[in-house]
């Protein structure tokens, strides 16, 4: 290699060290996820490290997992123990969902839907759907619905206005939201009827095969209310 | 400059004539279909769905270019010794490497022109079908910085497969560290990411912390999922962050590349 | 006028001295022979002269605008077709494309196998395909490294004729060959290489037998020392 063209890589590298160091100083911090992570399964770590670059597909990845688990789960009859191990795992399914892609549509879906109705699970969905309702900073959906549960599961009121206040800003968010959020905080009980229209709100959300469990509740609910009568 | 034009341009033809590339480019083509196939699994945000799909295989496929392509034509260069042919006088070993990277380069930037087209295709197919309440966060730019990104990030891969063949021996020293490296590209932006997490580093060796951020320095950050799974979701993308990401690169491609002419241009052949 | 010239070239590795201190000059229409054993450094010669292995020590003076060079083929490219291999050479020596075809028959290769891609064509085909590609573009220097490996009888005799009829257009030859007939028949002067020093340098005048014979005596001799 003659000198002036030695001389001439001898710049470009140095060129590019510098643009790659400054580059990776300032672009290493970019990332969009990674205050979500707040426990580390293997599960997590091995998965993350097959989809690489590509963390979009892995939280899809968990959803057909879940509802692949599910649709097993609910068409078989199952003993008490082996139902827990199977909500721990789907779960397990959402809370992974959520770390590769928290604006998933589909993983507050299913937390809000299926682990949520599932007593040992409910706070722990309410709280992933919030912790995603602070990511899906456009939609008022899924901390409107985290709040409802909230309130009708957990009776805890406190988490089910903060929710519903957090709906309430976003925009499009129905009245509803803001008025439930003041009935709540005026420690009145939500009625009967905004609960059957929150479930069936549920039931167009979610494909036929979740639709059971939610029906079950609704029908609960109308006897109530016509015992109440 | 003419011999750089005329190596890259033959080193195109070269790598087009092989059957694997021609394989691999089927599969580009293929791609949005397997991307709507799958997506059919699911019942929201299916655009979204489609276009992880693409953006997974446009890394895939650029990283199985390189390996299944550009490794066995440069193994064959300078482990069959077939550079000999290429490297009479009066062309330089600089205008081999380069022609010979800028071929490999242009055969990138066709894979990655298909892979544009089929997930611009997809995001015009949900503009047209999506209901008007489900087409947030859906926009050409998605398909532009999917392919992108996946673009200059093969690049440098691709500078970095050059710089190892600049002292590779043989072939098969050449295919094993350019798979090291591809699995390092791969491996490494999750395994920092989860470095981050104060749960899994309990108990972990400090030694073994410091080890890591060692080596992800000698690399460049190939976190571009995250731009594209924010844009996905129609969070608006930070283009100066964007454009350093993309600078980080083109440093980090020019650093490979120009380390490999000094080395290769030293080396018995 | 000297296409190519060489001093005391030397080219040393860790446990070995390939070369050691070779002097070598190849002029305008002259073809010069290297014969010797195997590892004598026939081949490192070759390579070092072009720059494919870096010298220890030594001056080289070479004509770089025009050189031709035909490798001891242990590979060819497999997917391109002879003519946009052939067609490459052309476009470095700067001659256009056009003539691919003509340097591709000038070494017997069919119109057929012009357009398959190498891969497919037999040992001898690609031989023929790489001795066109040495040649095209007609350069001053031709440097051959075993150019008739591979070749059958009629392969090999076409082929000394066509460098003979370069050699006559005033190109410079520097061949390597373990075949001593065909050395007799093209070259001007031999250069008996053994353990990277020129032992003997053979004039060829007659390109009759005797001077095959002789050369064979030579090689059997520096060969058992």
């Amino acid at each position: 290699m003659q000198r002036r063209s030695l001389m001439a890589v001898v710049f470009v590298l140095c060129a590019g060290v510098s643009l790659h160091v400054l580059s990776r100083h300032y672009t290493s911090v970019y990332s969009a996820t990674a205050h979500l992570s707040s426990q580390a399964p293997a599960a997590f770590l091995v998965q993350s490290v097959a989809a690489g670059p590509a963390p979009g597909l892995a939280a899809d990845y968990n959803i057909i997992a879940f509802s692949t688990l599910f649709y097993e789960a609910s068409s078989r009859q199952l003993s008490q123990q082996e139902k827990m191990r199977a909500y721990e795992y789907l779960f397990n399914y959402i809370d992974q969902a959520q770390r590769f892609d928290p604006w998933f549509w589909d993983v507050y879906r299913l937390a809000i839907g299926i682990t949520g109705f599932v007593p040992e699970y409910t706070r722990k969905a309410i709280l992933l759907t919030e912790r995603g309702a602070h990511q899906r900073n456009w939609d008022w959906e899924p901390p409107f619905l985290a709040g409802f549960l909230a309130h009708s599961l957990l009776n805890d009121d406190r988490l089910a206005v903060r929710l519903l206040q957090l709906s309430a800003t976003r925009p499009g968010a129905p009245p509803l939201a803001l008025g439930l959020a003041a009935k709540f905080l005026a420690g009145e009980k939500g009625s009967r009827q905004e609960g059957i229209t929150f479930l069936e709100y549920m039931r167009r959300l979610l494909p036929k095969e979740y639709h059971g469990y939610i029906e079950q509740r609704i029908a609960r609910l109308k006897s109530q209310e016509s015992e109440e009568h | 400059m003419m011999h750089i034009k005329n190596l890259a341009l033959y080193s195109f033809r070269e790598l087009m004539g092989m059957l694997v590339v021609r394989i691999t480019l089927a599969v580009a083509v293929l791609l949005p279909l397997a991307a709507w196939i799958f997506s059919q699994f699911f019942l929201m945000e299916l655009t979204k769905v489609q276009l992880d799909v693409m953006t997974a295989g446009s890394y895939l496929l650029g990283m199985v270019l390189i390996l299944i392509a550009v490794v066995p034509m440069l193994g064959a260069d300078i482990g069959g010794r077939l550079c000999y042919f290429y490297l009479m006088p009066p062309v330089s070993r600089s205008e081999y490497m380069l022609g010979r990277f800028i071929g490999a380069a242009l055969l990138l930037l066709l894979l990655f022109a298909v892979l544009l087209a089929g997930s611009e295709a997809l995001i015009a197919m949900a503009l047209e079908h999506a209901p008007a309440d489900r087409r947030y966060g859906i926009s050409w730019e998605t398909g532009l910085i999917i392919a992108g990104t996946a673009c200059y990030q093969s690049i440098t891969l691709l500078a970095a497969v050059f710089f190892i063949a600049a002292w590779a021996t043989g072939f098969a020293e050449l295919l094993l560290f350019s798979i090291a490296a591809c699995a390092l590209f791969w491996i490494m932006p999750p395994v920092l990411e989860a470095m981050k997490n104060p749960f899994l580093m309990v108990g972990v060796p400090t030694w073994i912390v410091s080890l890591v951020h060692g080596i992800a320095w000698l690399l460049p950050e190939m976190n571009a999922g995250q731009f594209i799974l924010a844009a996905l979701h129609g969070q608006a993308t930070d283009y100066t962050m964007l454009l350093l990401h993309f600078l980080g690169h083109a440093g980090y491609a020019l650093m490979m590349l120009m380390a490999c002419l000094l080395m290769f241009a030293r080396r018995d052949l | 006028m000297a296409l190519l010239s060489c001093q005391g070239i030397k080219k040393h590795y860790r446990h070995k001295h390939a070369l050691d201190g070779l002097n070598l000059e190849v002029k305008a229409g002259e073809a010069v022979g290297l014969l010797g054993i195997n590892g004598a450094g026939k081949s490192t010669t070759i390579k070092t002269l072009l720059g494919l292995v870096r010298k220890t020590a030594g001056h080289i003076s070479l004509d770089e605008s025009q050189v031709g060079f035909l490798p001891e083929l242990a590979r060819m490219p497999e997917h391109i077709t002879p003519r946009s291999f052939v067609a490459l050479a052309l476009r470095i020596r700067g001659r256009g494309t056009s003539e691919a075809d003509a340097a591709l028959a000038e070494t017997g290769l069919g119109e057929e196998h012009m357009s398959r891609h190498i891969r497919l064509l037999s040992k001898g085909l690609r031989q023929r395909v790489a001795l066109a590609y040495a040649l095209a573009g007609s350069p001053r220097l031709i440097v051959l490294d075993e150019p008739m490996s591979g070749l059958d009888a009629i392969g090999r005799i076409a082929a000394l004729e066509l460098l003979k009829k370069r050699k006559a257009a005033g190109a410079g030859i520097l061949i390597c060959s373990h075949i001593v007939p065909d050395l007799v028949r093209l070259t001007d002067q031999v250069l008996l290489i053994h353990q990277g020093v020129v032992k003997q340098i053979f004039p060829i005048t007659s390109h009759d037998m005797d001077e095959v014979v002789m050369l064979e005596q030579a090689l059997r001799h520096w060969s058992s020392q």
